[in-house]
């Protein structure tokens, strides 16, 4: 890094930044996640389990528009959690600046395509063909 | 007692392939590993290069990575360390020979986040003051002895030497903290880049291998809470 | 010389960090292994509305004992990325707490036991009932 060479030299101030977001929202999410998913883990895995998954569970499931935007809310912030966690992971790795401009765009890219497919899913519910 | 110690020798200037050296020293269970260096220089291969300076663990200079961990050879027992002791030089800055490495990235960014107070207030009579409770939030802060310890046990320091590292927060920590200093809104602008302190992981590293007990990653938060919601007030009430 | 993100990797194999460095790898690898598992998951769910033929597929896919036992890892990075996770927010909230931080491990280590141990019991179970026992 170079030296500060006067004392009035310096980045201009970037208060509220993107690190303050993803500090914040990495946390925040994290709480609520642990929530979520831990209570939809032991719904889908011990009080149920995937030898009882069919498509008549989730359209059950589904009948309930709570659970459906429960579902959605979870995606959602698992999504971005899930997602900012592996852009720090990347940052961290790699340093080339062209790559890692690639890489985040393509992890932003991702996160909006599997919401997309995930909450079209949730919204259009079980189709029985 | 005979003590064996593992040492990683390298010469970058020369065409030798970095090696690892074996002693026996005869020294107590009391002295210290500097001690054992020390013997090693002076009766077994003056070559040995490492810094020392005060031998007690104020100065600095001997850092190093000892049993796997980074710490001061001067504070560390040779009866507190397991045989062979391996003794290499800290990892994520230049070696230069044996236990030396180039310290001048790691002063470097020491510079960049203005390790002076800034007050342009006329200068009092006496002192500037502050209350016990304004002088006690930064007090941890203030050990620092810039021996570098914290920033080369950094993963995120080893994978991207840009990272501004530990040291350079707790350094940028004690002014920012400090109620006699107005440069409050540029400090945090430093400390708010990209490889500022955004990069730490909380990996505690820092703080399990500062030889003055600072809690270190405790300080990156604090910043990290100053830049997310403002500076406590005990330090805005001048 | 650092600057190296592979050498990195191999450096935090040789540094004797102590529970925050191994804690921290361990959260790592488990949010980055859940959220592998959750890209599968999105699709496989998303497949009731875009493909629900292959929804039966994919859950049969499940029923057999290696996705069982990964499920099973999976539960037990969910839980152990969470529980990481909730210390360091607990200590951000709550820097009083910063004096009991050398007693965080043993917190963290017992809450992911005290949630995974049942958890891994149980689901191991049914997953010797229906693959051994029919």
């Amino acid at each position: 890094m170079a030296a500060v060479t006067s004392p009035q030299a310096g980045p201009a101030l970037r208060r509220g930044n993107w690190g303050t977001l993803s500090y914040l929202f990495m946390r925040g999410s994290g709480v609520l996640l642990a929530f979520l998913v831990i209570i939809h883990f032991v719904i889908q895995h011990v009080i149920n389990d995937v030898y009882t998954l069919d498509l008549n569970f989730v359209a059950q499931r589904w009948s309930n528009p709570g659970w459906r935007v429960y579902d959605a809310f979870m995606l959602t912030l698992a999504l971005a959690h899930g997602l900012n966690g592996s852009r720090i992971v990347a940052n961290d790795y790699i340093l080339h600046p062209a790559w890692n401009r690639a890489v985040n765009l393509a992890i932003l890219a991702a996160g909006l395509l599997w919401i997309v497919v995930g909450g079209t899913a949730i919204i259009g519910g079980v189709r029985f063909m | 007692m005979d003590v064996l110690l593992r040492i990683r020798r390298s010469n970058p200037a020369s065409n030798e392939a970095p090696r690892w050296d074996e002693f026996v020293a005869d020294l107590e269970p009391a002295d210290r590993v500097l001690d054992a260096l020390r013997y090693v220089k002076w009766y077994l291969d003056g070559t040995l290069t490492f810094r020392s300076s005060c031998a007690q663990g104020i100065c600095g200079s001997d850092g190093m990575r000892i049993n796997g961990r980074n710490r001061l050879a001067c504070k560390t027992l040779l009866r507190d360390v397991r045989q062979p002791i391996t003794i290499e030089p800290m990892y994520g800055l230049q070696v230069i020979k044996d236990l030396v490495v180039d310290m001048k990235p790691f002063f470097g960014q020491y510079r960049s986040i203005l390790p002076y107070l800034v007050n342009s207030d006329p200068a009092p009579e006496k002192e500037r003051l502050q209350s016990q409770a304004q002088r006690e939030i930064f007090d941890d802060s203030t050990k620092c002895i810039l021996c570098a310890c914290c920033t080369t046990s950094c993963p995120s320091y080893w994978a991207n030497g840009a990272y501004v590292g530990p040291m350079a927060i707790v350094q940028a920590h004690r002014f920012l903290f400090d109620s006699r200093d107005q440069a409050t809104e540029r400090r945090l602008a430093i400390m708010s880049q990209p490889d500022g302190v955004w990069r730490c992981r909380t990996i505690f590293n820092c703080t399990e291998a500062c030889p003055r007990g600072i809690e270190i990653t405790r300080r990156i938060d604090e910043v990290r809470r100053a830049l997310s919601f403002g500076m406590p007030r005990v330090v805005k009430d001048r | 010389m650092a600057g190296s993100g592979l050498a990195s990797i191999v450096e935090v194999t040789r540094y004797r960090g102590r529970f925050g460095q191994l804690d921290w790898v361990l959260r790592r690898l488990a949010g980055l292994g859940v959220l592998l598992f959750l890209l599968v998951h999105v699709v496989d769910t998303a497949t009731v509305y875009f493909a629900p033929p292959a929804y039966a597929w994919f859950i049969n896919l499940y029923r057999s004992p290696i996705f069982g036992l990964g499920e099973i890892a999976l539960g037990g990075g969910v839980i152990y990325h969470a529980m990481s996770g909730l210390c360091i927010v607990i200590l951000d909230l709550f820097p009083a707490l910063w004096r009991y931080r050398p007693q965080a491990r043993l917190v963290v280590w017992a809450l992911f036991l005290a949630g995974f141990v049942p958890l891994a019991a149980w689901m191991f179970v049914r997953l010797v009932e229906h693959n051994l026992l029919r």
